[in-house]
């Protein structure tokens, strides 16, 4: 049996840049990019250690060779012959202890840094010397310096918060005390002399190197401590500006060289950062959700004012990047290419621009429709309101408008004959704010308004056939992305709905956290969100889930804003301050950079099914669901489901249920629109609903999440019967019940709570003739269906089966039943009148998930293993085993595509795709 | 969340409260010792990387407060390189436990004796990326076992966390090589989802066995879970009163003495405080916003 890994998704514990090629090191395989003119594309992955992560990486230019290490693993391979041959087959090599840093040095040997504070010299395949360091710790940072053996200095990082600088003749030349923890990080900064150091104190310092002198006899003087991490700090580089540091919180934080802080990027989903390579001014991260970023370091951009005496009200930004500027005393202005002002022959209060129409309204009703705001001639005048005053005016497609008056009346004009023409109107409240944003599909327009509410209204019958109550301060964009039409409002929340037969519904409710979300718009760089959080308008990336730029703009977004991705690849950024206006443009080259590879979940994955054969969907403690690809790995979708984790998925034709902590268990429908998968969420119940409480901040709470009490947490699920729309299934709970739930007409109850485990339930699984679960205590109890619904039912038989948990168990139509524990015991038995024990696996680490189809299963194990067993009841034979990189495996999940092949996916703290042939 | 949410999702943290343990990690040690009868005439005892001292109450409860059969003659050493609070019976020594002054002193303390029992509760800040984390725990026990071979008594036992990770068969290879008896404890107050787990080392070898690189172990270490089944499970989740008993709310024993970010705290407190007039002008702003419209 062969088996080959098709996608590997892990922490990505270091990158590299070398030309325009990017290297980085996940799991066990390295992954080779190249980046051109902002693309990128992957042109090569290799499994280099079998079950070992690599930790870094290191280039000697002379030689064109690269050292890969990671734990006590390295292994040398040239660079030229990578790109003619395409393969990387030389030999692994194993050291001592675990591999700090790595260095070459001018005769071709290399340095190894060793965590027990060890140097030793390596060539052609042999420790040629070594040296250990008088003082005697533990390091988790190293760095080395020189061209010699002789001349090599080393700088090691110690769990005591030291840094010592010291010489291959083993003297300790400098002590650096000044942090309060563990050092994560050394490196020097050749052009200013300095050298950075990053600890768990939450600290960046910076020691300046006396002048012309060498490491032991300089001195080392701390200057700057800098303080910019909410948590652990990885990694400081220097930059060409300063430097640059990650860390545990998931920020970017560059500083200037005098300590300053330039700037602060949130990305990776909020998980860590751990690995960082800078090339001059271009940056490359890898994070805990197995993400790979650039990012650009340029900085320093400038906000303009717009150079007028006037009292500013509306800023607007044409296609082109031209700002438009409308006045208090209702003139518009136009802002030159070389800062120049110029009037427009309008009186204008209010502007709109799209496509190449520019709507210039007044509050009295004239509108002009123009091209060219220099020009006198109007493409189009008239009046859109008979006498009250015109709140807003939103333009819907090339010919049509709608127009929202403070009679709370909303009239849709349009001028597809070249006069302006009332096609239809409808009523809102009086007291309405006026409608903020519309979109038309087909026969619909959906239109989106400041009060909260979303309208559909319908063409063909002229009429509103659906208000929805967004519970919203405002809905401040809508557009149509992905088959689904996506709103923002006001609080911050990001709803996502599906027209479907004349009717819009509620497919998600997400709250991205990103503040107040000012509006949304698919654009050539995707779908972008923009939002304004403490002093900052922030264009966020949903592609890349992450900020691709932020303007400082103190005051909030409440005022006139305008932001445009303008024909000549510019972003443009405008406001309105103290009746001032303010802007920015920026060329999008010197700012955007592209992600090589999107994250996935940014904690375990505890879960995960097939959705077809190239998609998967998986729950993890980070509380998201998650469709991914089978083969890039990267996220499709992302839904925050949960409050809490997701422990366990429960597919049945299109239905799902999850379940996990703060026992809650949410239905979903599986829908696939325009080719993309979408979960839309039916129903979530959750155990222990407390009184409402009273809500201050109502942004923070999405109308999926109930309050509740963090009780209990579901831990497995299984079906136990499913006919037309009745879904019937059990529950596995940590607090020792059993539960049988059942949804049907959109709504879930709780049929039974079934006590007989004594402690927390672990597992459960079912065929349609038997049921299976496992308890904390190594209880497993095998029941008939039929009997769970009994006024007190009854295993039909139960066995303590392992010490300690019952981590995984399987139970098959043939009536087998596998059995895995903490007591790394993987058991094979047969039920026929009750549990014979046919065979006995021992295994060094837990057994923690167990798949099986046909005549073989797959197991794993916390100590990495992954193994696939051929069993009849005659016997049970290895097939196959190998070690991943994946850490805390959780269990495997199988897509079977033919009779001789199937596709393992193991996760854990990443997840691994393994393609198996069978024969 | 309410700060008895806590109390709620960890039965033993809470009855850690209850009881006057430090953390909630001695009851691992409690039912270890049940298990293995560990604490059963033992005179002398070590805990190695002691802070913050849950371990060293339990040996002070086991052999001096609740031992019907003591003799006075028990004495119990905590090493640990912070400073730890002082727990009634057990004599500490702010130390590193691999430097050879260490084992000195606590020879001197025991008039040259050997010890019967040593344990260690040690483990590193954990980093979040499991392979570097399992060998750092790897090498904290190393320290300890060699610390151990020096100071144990040949009948003595050795208890010590494990991460059981993918190169835990090496680790058990090397306590073979060093103990004819090793098991792997869990206790129920450690939970299934944890790799951590306790190693029972029994009956020093006379003389050390070679240890193979390859991690080729003698046998498999027997696995004990430990603890009463009818006690209560980490993984369980329980109702705030427990066999009905009313529920009270208990401050933590011990906070952590001098963490590395207590520089870090600091300076966010003041932050906070400076610019606290600040975000007064912010709220101030907004609801003239509001009023407004």
């Amino acid at each position: 049996m062969k088996a080959k890994t098709i996608r590997i998704n892990a922490d990505v514990t270091a990158v590299k840049i070398l030309g325009n090629k990017i290297f980085a090191g996940v799991g066990g395989h390295v992954h080779i990019f190249s980046v051109e003119n902002g693309r990128s594309q992957i042109d090569a992955t290799f499994e280099i250690f079998e079950g070992q992560k690599i930790h870094g990486f290191c280039h000697d230019t002379e030689r064109d060779e690269i050292v890969v290490f990671g734990g006590r693993l390295f292994l040398i391979f040239q660079l030229t012959k990578l790109t003619e041959c395409g393969i990387i087959d030389s030999p692994v090599h194993k050291v001592s202890n675990w591999i700090q840093a790595v260095h070459w040095l001018q005769d071709g040997s290399i340095a190894l840094a060793l965590s027990n504070n060890m140097v030793k010299q390596w060539k052609d395949g042999q420790i040629i010397a070594s040296v250990q360091c008088p003082i005697k710790c533990i390091i988790y940072s190293a760095l080395l310096l020189g061209s010699s053996w002789d001349s090599l200095v080393v700088f090691s990082g110690t769990v005591f918060s030291e840094v010592l600088i010291w010489g291959s003749d083993g003297k300790v030349w400098h002590q650096l005390k000044g942090h309060n923890g563990v050092i994560f990080s050394i490196s020097f900064d050749k052009s200013r002399q300095r050298l950075l150091t990053s600890s768990d104190d939450r600290s960046v310092r910076v020691w300046q190197k006396s002048a012309d002198s060498t490491w032991s006899s300089c001195s080392l003087e701390q200057v700057q401590e800098l303080y910019g991490h909410q948590s652990r700090v990885w990694r400081a580089l220097p930059s060409k500006f300063g430097l640059v540091s990650i860390g545990e919180d998931s920020f970017v934080c560059q500083w200037d060289d005098s300590g300053k802080e330039l700037s602060k990027m949130c990305s990776h989903q909020g998980g860590s950062i751990w690995s960082i390579d800078i090339c001059d001014s271009y940056l490359v991260t890898g994070g805990g959700d197995g993400g790979i970023m650039c990012w650009n370091l340029e900085h320093g951009f400038e906000t303009k004012q717009f150079g007028s005496p006037v009292n500013v009200r509306k800023v607007a930004w044409t296609p082109k990047g031209q700002l438009l500027v409308v006045t208090e005393d209702e003139k518009l202005f136009i802002m030159q290419e070389c800062g120049a002002i110029e009037q427009a022959p309008f009186d204008v209060q209010m502007i709109e621009i799209f496509q190449d129409l520019i709507y210039l309204t007044t509050v009295s009703g004239n509108l002009n429709l123009v091209k060219d705001v220099r020009s006198k001639a109007a493409f189009l005048t008239g009046r859109v309101s008979d006498g009250a005053a015109v709140l807003s005016v939103v333009p819907l497609k090339s010919t049509t408008f709608l127009v929202s008056l403070s009679s709370g009346e909303r009239i849709f004009w349009g001028f597809e004959n070249g006069t302006l023409e009332r096609l239809a109107s409808y009523t809102a409240s009086p007291k309405t704010k006026g409608v903020s944003c519309g979109l038309c599909i087909g026969d619909y327009c959906v239109i989106g308004d400041q009060d909260g509410f979303l309208q559909l209204f319908n063409w063909k019958s002229m009429e509103v056939e659906q208000n929805l109550n967004m519970k919203s301060e405002g809905v401040t964009g809508i557009c149509m992305f992905r088959g689904l039409i996506w709103a923002t409002c006001k609080e911050g929340k990001l709803l996502t709905l599906l027209l479907e037969h004349g009717q819009i519904s509620i497919v998600n409710a997400g709250q991205p956290k990103l503040g107040m979300l000012a509006g949304l718009e698919v654009t050539s760089l995707g779908l972008l969100l923009y939002s304004f959080h403490r002093e900052n308008f922030s264009v966020w990336s949903w592609d890349q889930q992450r900020p691709i730029f932020k303007f400082h703009c103190p005051g909030g977004g409440h005022r006139s804003w305008d932001f445009r991705l303008s024909s000549e690849n510019k972003m443009c950024f405008a406001f309105v301050r103290h009746k001032k206006a303010f802007y920015q443009q920026q060329r999008l080259k010197d700012v955007a950079a592209p992600v090589l590879r999107t994250g996935l979940h940014l904690n375990l994955i505890n879960c995960m099914v097939p959705l077809d054969s190239n998609h998967l969907l998986s729950g993890g403690e980070d509380g998201s669901l998650r469709i991914s690809d089978v083969v890039s790995g990267s996220s499709c979708t992302v839904i925050q489901a949960h409050l809490s984790s997701v422990k366990a998925l429960l597919k049945d034709k299109n239905t799902l249920v999850s379940a996990g902590g703060r026992a809650q268990l949410a239905v979903w429908q599986i829908l696939n629109i325009n080719s993309n998968w979408i979960l839309k969420l039916v129903t979530s119940h959750m155990l222990l609903e407390s009184a409402e409480k009273s809500v201050k901040a109502p942004w923070r709470d999405s109308y999926l999440n109930p309050r509740a009490d963090p009780e209990s947490r579901y831990m497995a699920l299984c079906l136990l019967s499913h006919n037309e729309s009745k879904l019937v299934f059990l529950a596995a709970c940590s607090d020792s019940f059993l539960r049988i739930f059942e949804y049907f007409n959109s709504t879930l109850q709780t049929l039974k709570t079934i006590a007989f485990h004594k402690t927390c339930v672990m597992t459960v699984s079912s065929t349609a003739e038997l049921v299976a679960s496992g308890g904390s205590n190594g209880v497993v109890a095998v029941w008939n269906p039929g009997d769970l619904f009994n006024e007190e039912p009854k295993p039909l038989w139960s066995e303590v089966l392992h010490q300690g948990g019952v981590t995984s168990l399987t139970v098959t139509e043939e009536k087998f039943l596998f059995t895995g524990g903490d007591d790394g015991i993987l058991l094979i038995s047969t039920l026929n009148n009750g549990i014979n024990i046919l065979y006995k696996i021992d295994n060094s680490t837990q057994v923690s998930g167990i798949a099986h189809f046909g005549r073989y299963f797959v197991s794993t194990t916390s100590g990495q293993k992954v193994s696939v067993w051929q069993y009849t009841s005659e016997g049970c034979d290895k097939s196959f085993e190998k070690s991943v990189a994946v850490s805390d495996l959780q269990g495997a999940t199988l897509i079977i595509s033919s009779q001789t092949s199937a596709q393992i996916c193991v996760f854990g703290k990443g997840s691994e795709v393994l393609k198996l042939d069978y024969n | 969340m309410g700060r008895s949410s806590k109390d709620k999702r960890d039965v033993y943290y809470r009855l850690a409260k209850e009881e006057g343990w430090r953390a909630r990690s001695a009851f691992k040690l409690l039912q270890i010792d049940q298990e293995f009868r560990l604490l059963d005439g033992v005179t002398r005892a070590v805990d190695l990387c002691a802070a913050p001292g849950s371990w060293s109450q339990v040996l002070s409860k086991r052999m001096i407060k609740d031992n019907p059969n003591k003799t006075g003659e028990e004495k119990i050493v905590a090493v640990d390189l912070q400073a730890m609070a002082p727990v009634p019976g057990v004599i500490q020594i702010q130390g590193d436990i691999t430097k050879m002054t260490t084992v000195e002193q606590i020879f001197s303390h025991f008039q040259g004796l050997k010890a019967d029992l040593v344990v260690c509760d040690g483990a590193p800040d954990v980093t979040g990326l499991h392979d570097i984390d399992e060998y750092i725990q790897s090498q904290l026990l190393l320290a300890a076992l060699n610390i151990t071979t020096q100071i144990l008594a040949p009948e003595g036992k050795f208890v010590a966390k494990i991460f059981r990770g993918k190169d835990i068969s090496f680790l058990y290879s090397q306590l073979q090589s060093v103990f004819f008896h090793v098991a792997v404890a869990k206790p129920r107050s450690s939970r299934v989802s944890s790799i951590e787990a306790f190693v029972v080392c029994e009956k020093m070898r006379p003389i050390k066995l070679e240890p193979a690189e390859g991690g080729q172990m003698m046998q498999l270490p027997r696995f004990v879970a430990c603890g009463d089944l009818e006690g209560f499970d980490s993984d369980t989740c329980y109702p705030l009163e427990l066999d009905g008993r009313e529920y009270k709310y208990h401050q933590p024993i011990q906070t952590p003495i001098k963490p590395p970010y207590e520089q870090f705290l600091e300076k966010h407190k003041k932050q906070a405080k400076e610019t606290e007039a600040g975000q007064q002008n912010t709220a101030n702003c907004v609801n003239r916003l509001n009023s407004q419209v």
